[in-house]
């Protein structure tokens, strides 16, 4: 055998095998001597090189030569060196080939586990081609398949159409009841599962042949005959005659499977992934999980249309051209072809069947009935002559009940649909002056049953016609009917002693009526003005449209009816004062207006117009806040709810004169003020002023003079109120205000004001003093100032609990208008007692007196 | 040196025994990364916030941790892992427990002192007042300051600790006391653990109302006056008082002729609502000189006893005498005037004399001269 014989069989045949691959190991590829030498490795790269050139001649092998010339291109500099003695890139590149075997081998694998998909399914074919383009033979990819869990089969043949005509009309009917598919509605339960269809027909194990199916169709419809006949009975009648029909010429099996395919193919026609097909048929349709896998596979590996004559037939059945198919179905005499040949045929049949109904219930006027046997005609065969036609002139019955209203200026048209039920039916209405239309193009087309501009005072007719397709219902119609617009944008305004009036008079109309309180007015074409009315008297006017009738009378309108009252202009306050009234009220007070009724607002600036504008009402408060108030013999008492610009509005009707406005912040005085005298200090407690940035303390201790503080907010807080330093001996006024800037300047609130009264303090001091068999105890008295005591107490209490007042112990000594100057010093004899005791002096009420330490007074 | 307290779960602690927390992985570099601290989580209650690096043992202000070798100066406590402020670990000071019964005032008088030391009463003593810890911070704006001098809100009643866990609030107030020859700092540990006389009926909660108590150097009690004269079965002041006293007893091994060394300073709040003799030395403000007024508080003392007779509660004041060493009688406002609504009078937060307990203590701890 020569070189190329042992090299076409060793390398270039498995290769073509595996797809043209050339082989990774380049020791394979060039067919390399074990030892390798420099020498020996060009010679056999050379007579490789030449096998390739003589076996390119023969046609089989040419695409794989031009791949092994092609990347000895990219090998070159691996041979040169080679060739000049430096076998180190080669010996590297044979260690490689190993490497990109292995990662050739991992690709091809998850080509392999993508194409399997979540089915784990394979076709030979499609391994077949995997291994062609990933240059792996069959053997290691059955292998690789092994590894993974892929099995390997053909698709299972799926039945290309419905072997029962009305399938589709059983499918809607299904559908209708909520019946999961045919099996279910055969068996009475939409619970089954466990279903194989591939050879015998199973559910849960038990197969479905002639027999069980003759019981279970018996008893399905003894049940349906017991229920009471509605729409749901028909429906259930349809499937039920598709079953009969399919148990007595056998092919009961054929339908159910057809069944479960159709529905899996619709979804495979929506794209839904092999997950959603799985999960549509085991949890959904109740499928065995293996029976599901194969027919998600079978029906993911339906390559389309058969090719030839059946492949035509399928095609023109699958797009309802059933007659054209029948009429190619007589030329054909192809076997494949007989099932969809005989299907057409049927089909064709059937609905020439229906098109005589149709024609017979035409003639009977049943035009609803007709059209509903047509509709199903050409479901069947959407080519057969004449239905289509026949259909599209088939009108529905008139709507009822129109009505036509008018609605300021525009009509409205109701009406009750047609009771026509078969097809898809819309209605429309037209309108006609002088008669009622005729048909649907006699007239104005009216969308959506709005007139927006009618014409005005003459007689209109308006029709409701019902449409199907092209045929329309006789009109139904209603009339005559005449707009007449009233007076639009109506304003009437009161003035002092006069009331005037306009508006936009309807095109159409002669004039415009005015009455005023049944009295009529006179007034123009756009407007009036009525001098003859009492302030403060309110007066009805009715504004009515006049239009000429067909004799030439006039004919009034129901007309707009508006209320006024006339009143004499506000008087402005041209000043006010402002002053406190109560903690959070204000005095505003002014010379009350001649006319009108004051009213404060607060504005955030001051207001745009001068003293004095009379304006709308309705302007000044749009931009305003209304202050609380209430009446009061100098003006009004305010309560202003924070700072702004305070505003005296006079207004009078839905006029205002503006009045004076001042700046107010909002200083309420300090409330709450407590001042309370804690030995030499007084404590000053207050609330804060609203808006206040600070408060201002003033106090006067005695004859000095006043003196004031600030008192931050922070300050207040963190030293618990306001403590003064004062003695007790003097008396302190104290004033309390809020403090604020505004604009520049500082503003100071209203003020709160407290006095403390002086004290006349008067400290004592008892000691015992003397030998021990003649104790005394001297009791020193001192003041600041002479004071008359009119009753000083020394009491003794034993024990060791403090007396309170004079009551809590023994009175030893009383002294009654003791006139004291300065100092005075005492002395009583130590009351003699066993055990611990307390003394301590009382005073009348209007002298303080100050105890000394209590260890003095406590006796032990 | 002496062992130190822990603030949060009041176990005593040996100083060599601190443990330090790593101070953790700062963005990528190196650090331990958090985990489950069980004993914080099993303190706290929850095992929010307790996802933290670990904990390990070390020595003096810095310690390196031995799984990532990064150096941390965090240190916590050994029993429960709260972290204790450095500062209190240096100069660990006096563990002040307040004690009262329910609607005595606790909440509204630890808002009250806590803002009179951070403003008055902290410029007159010199005093610095410090939060311990995060929480403390954010416990005292929200639950406290915020709705009391905000919003001038009366502070809701504290929920039972059986059924709301409570956490103390733990300050450092620290003095500097100059002396002729040398200057000092003097801490104070102000743990605020709101104690409800009638938790410690509660098994759940008296074991840590019972370290809280025995941990304390002093005792403040509140008693509401008002209550001294309902006679209320839960919230008599002598009731609530005893339920303190007799665990405390109990612990100590304490005989009958035995008193309790720890002071108490007991004290009635909500003076501003009672009619005081005219002579009442509770009438007069406490002279601001940044020390102790002992003429004062001696009359301050005999008043409130004088009352307490008068009203018949002298029994509270015989307990204390046979119970206390050391005690004290004090009257005190926190809010300076009648509430009317669920809100502050209108006057706003006017405390009175609330500072007086602590500054007693303050005296007796040799931090304030008298």
């Amino acid at each position: 055998m020569s070189f190329d014989d042992d090299y076409k069989r060793a390398v270039l045949e498995p290769a073509r095998a595996v797809g043209d691959q050339p082989p990774e190991d380049l020791r394979v590829r060039y067919a390399l001597p074990v030892e390798l030498t420099p020498a020996g490795v060009t010679a056999q790269v050379k007579e490789v090189r030449q096998c390739w050139r003589r076996s390119r001649g023969q046609l089989k092998y040419r695409k794989l030569i031009d791949r092994l010339e092609a990347e000895h291109r990219a090998l070159a500099p691996v041979f040169s060196a080679a060739e000049t003695g430096d076998l180190g890139p080669l010996n590297k590149r044979l260690r490689g080939g190993a490497e990109r075997n292995a990662q050739r081998r991992a690709e091809v694998r998850n080509r392999l586990l993508d194409a399997a998909g979540p089915l784990r399914l394979l076709s030979p074919a499609d391994l077949d081609a995997i291994g062609r383009a990933g240059g792996l033979s069959r053997a290691e990819l059955q292998q690789l398949a092994r590894m993974d869990g892929v099995d390997v089969r053909d698709p299972d043949p799926l039945p290309p159409g419905p072997p029962y005509p009305g399938y589709p009309k059983a499918r809607e009917s299904l559908q209708v009841l909520g019946s999961r598919h045919l099996l279910a509605f055969l068996l009475g339960s939409d619970r089954i599962n466990g279903i194989r269809i591939f050879g015998q027909v199973t559910a849960g194990g038990i197969p479905i042949d002639g027999t069980g199916a003759t019981r279970a169709l018996e008893r399905v419809a003894g049940d349906w005959a017991r229920r009471p006949r509605d729409t749901s009975a028909t429906h259930a009648e349809t499937i039920l005659i598709a079953l009969r029909s399919a148990v007595r010429d056998g092919f009961l099996q054929e339908l159910l499977r057809f069944d479960f395919v159709a529905r899996l193919r619709e979804r495979r026609a929506q794209r839904a992934s092999d997950n959603a097909l799985m999960d549509l048929a085991v949890r959904d349709l109740g499928l065995d999980l293996p029976e599901a896998r194969r027919l998600v596979f079978a029906i993911g590996h339906e390559a389309g249309m058969s090719a030839g004559p059946a492949g035509r037939l399928r095609e023109l059945l699958d797009n309802g051209q059933a007659h054209t198919a029948a009429l190619l179905a007589e030329n054909i005499t192809d076997e494949d072809a007989a099932e969809p040949a005989a299907e057409a045929r049927r089909r064709v049949a059937a609905a020439a069947r229906l098109l005589d109904e149709a024609l017979e219930l035409t003639g009977r006027n049943d035009l609803d009935g007709a059209w509903l046997r047509l509709d199903d005609a050409l479901k069947l065969a959407a080519d057969l002559p004449g239905a289509h036609e026949h259909q599209r002139r088939l009108p529905p019955l008139p709507p009822a009940g129109v009505r036509a209203e008018p609605q300021d200026g525009a009509v409205r048209v109701s009406w009750t649909d047609s009771p026509s039920t078969a097809g898809e039916l819309t209605h429309q209405v037209i309108r006609r002056t002088g008669r009622p239309p005729h048909d649907s193009g006699d007239g104005h087309h009216v969308p959506g049953g709005l007139d927006p501009e009618p014409p005005v005072n003459v007689p209109l007719y308006y029709a409701v016609v019902a449409r199907r397709g092209e045929a329309t219902s006789e009109p139904a119609a209603v009339g005559p009917l005449l707009v007449r617009p009233e007076p639009g944008q109506v304003e009437l305004a009161a003035g002092d002693g006069t009331v005037t009036g306009r508006w936009s008079c309807p095109a159409g109309a002669a004039r415009v009526a005015v009455l005023r309180d049944g009295g009529a007015v006179q007034a123009g074409r756009e407007g009036f003005t009525d001098r003859g009315v009492r302030n403060g008297l309110t007066h009805h006017y009715r504004i009515a449209a006049v239009y000429l009738d067909v004799l030439g009378g006039e004919v009034l309108t129901p007309g707009v009816l508006v209320s006024v009252t006339p009143n004499a202009l506000p008087d402005p306050v041209t000043a006010f004062s402002v002053e406190p009234e109560a903690r959070d009220r204000l005095l505003l007070r002014f010379a009350d207006p001649r006319h009108g009724v004051p009213e404060a607002l607060l504005l955030d600036r001051d207001p745009p117009w001068p003293t004095g504008t009379i304006v709308p009402l309705h302007e000044v408060l749009a931009g305003a806040t209304r202050i609380e108030s209430a009446p009061h013999a100098q003006g009004l008492v305010i309560r202003p709810a924070g700072s702004g610009v305070l505003l005296l509005l006079t207004v009078a009707g839905d006029r205002a004169a503006i009045g004076a406005h001042q700046r107010h912040v909002d200083l309420p005085s300090p409330g709450g003020l407590v001042v309370q005298r804690r030995g030499g200090t007084v404590h000053v407690g207050f609330g804060w002023p609203g808006d206040a940035a600070s408060v201002a303390v003033t106090f006067q201790i005695g004859d000095q003079g006043a003196k004031r503080i600030s008192v931050s907010r922070a300050a207040y807080t963190a030293d618990g109120g306001v403590h003064l330093q004062a003695p007790e001996s003097a008396p302190v006024k104290i004033g309390v205000s809020g403090i604020a800037e505004h604009g520049g300047s500082v503003l100071t609130g209203p003020a709160v004001s407290a006095t403390v009264s002086a004290r006349t303090v008067v400290r004592y001091d008892v000691q015992p003093s003397g030998p021990l068999w003649r104790r005394t105890l001297v009791l020193t008295l001192t003041s600041d100032k002479p004071v008359l005591l009119r009753r000083l107490d020394l009491v003794v209490r034993d024990g060791r609990v403090m007396p309170q007042r004079p009551g809590d112990g023994e009175t030893l000594v009383t002294w009654e208008d003791f006139d004291l100057q300065d100092s005075a010093v005492l002395k009583v004899p130590l009351p003699r007692r066993s055990g611990p005791y307390w003394l301590r002096c009382f005073a009348s009420s209007d002298v303080e007196l100050s105890d000394p330490p209590v260890r003095r007074l406590q006796v032990s | 040196m002496r062992p130190i307290t822990c603030p949060y779960c009041f176990a005593r602690v040996q100083r060599g025994d601190i443990a330090y927390r790593c101070i953790g992985r700062a963005g990528r570099g190196p650090g331990c990364d958090p985990v489950l601290d069980k004993q914080l989580a099993e303190y706290a209650g929850t095992q929010a916030g307790a996802m933290l690096p670990p904990v390990f043992e070390g020595r003096g202000p810095r310690a390196q941790c031995p799984i990532c070798h990064r150096e941390s100066g965090r240190r916590v406590c050994p029993e429960c892992h709260h972290e204790l402020a450095p500062a209190y670990c240096d100069t660990p000071g006096r563990i002040v427990a307040l004690v009262g019964a329910k609607n005595a005032g606790k909440s509204t008088y630890i808002a009250v002192l806590l803002h009179e030391l951070r403003n008055r009463v902290g410029t007159e003593l010199e005093t610095s007042l410090v939060a311990c810890d995060d929480r403390t911070i954010e416990r005292y704006k929200r639950d406290f300051a915020r709705p009391l001098f905000d919003q001038h809100r009366l502070l809701p009643t504290t929920p039972s600790a059986v059924t709301a866990p409570r956490e103390p609030l733990v300050y450092l107030l620290t003095r500097t006391l100059r002396g002729r020859f040398r200057t000092r700092s003097e801490a104070l540990t102000l743990v605020l653990f709101d104690t409800a006389g009638e938790d410690l009926r509660s098994r759940e909660v008296r074991d840590l109302h019972l370290k809280y108590l025995e941990a304390a150097d002093a005792i403040i009690f509140l008693a509401d006056p008002l209550e001294l004269t309902a006679g209320a079965s839960d919230s008599e002041p002598l009731d609530v008082l005893a339920r303190v006293t007799e665990p405390l007893r109990q612990k100590y091994g304490l005989g009958v002729q035995d008193r309790l060394k720890v002071p108490i300073a007991v004290a009635l709040t909500k003076i501003d609502a009672l009619p005081l003799p005219r002579q009442s030395a509770m009438h007069r403000s406490r002279t601001r000189s940044g020390s102790l007024d002992v003429d004062d508080r001696e009359a301050v003392d005999a008043q409130v006893r004088a009352l307490l007779h008068e009203w018949g509660s002298g029994d509270l004041d015989r307990y204390l005498e046979q119970h206390y060493a050391e005690h004290a009688l004090f009257g005190l406002s926190a809010l300076g005037g009648v509430p009317r609504d669920g809100q502050v009078g209108p006057g706003g937060v006017r405390p009175y004399r609330v500072e007086d307990p602590l500054l007693w203590l303050l005296h007796l701890f040799g931090m304030l001269d008298g």
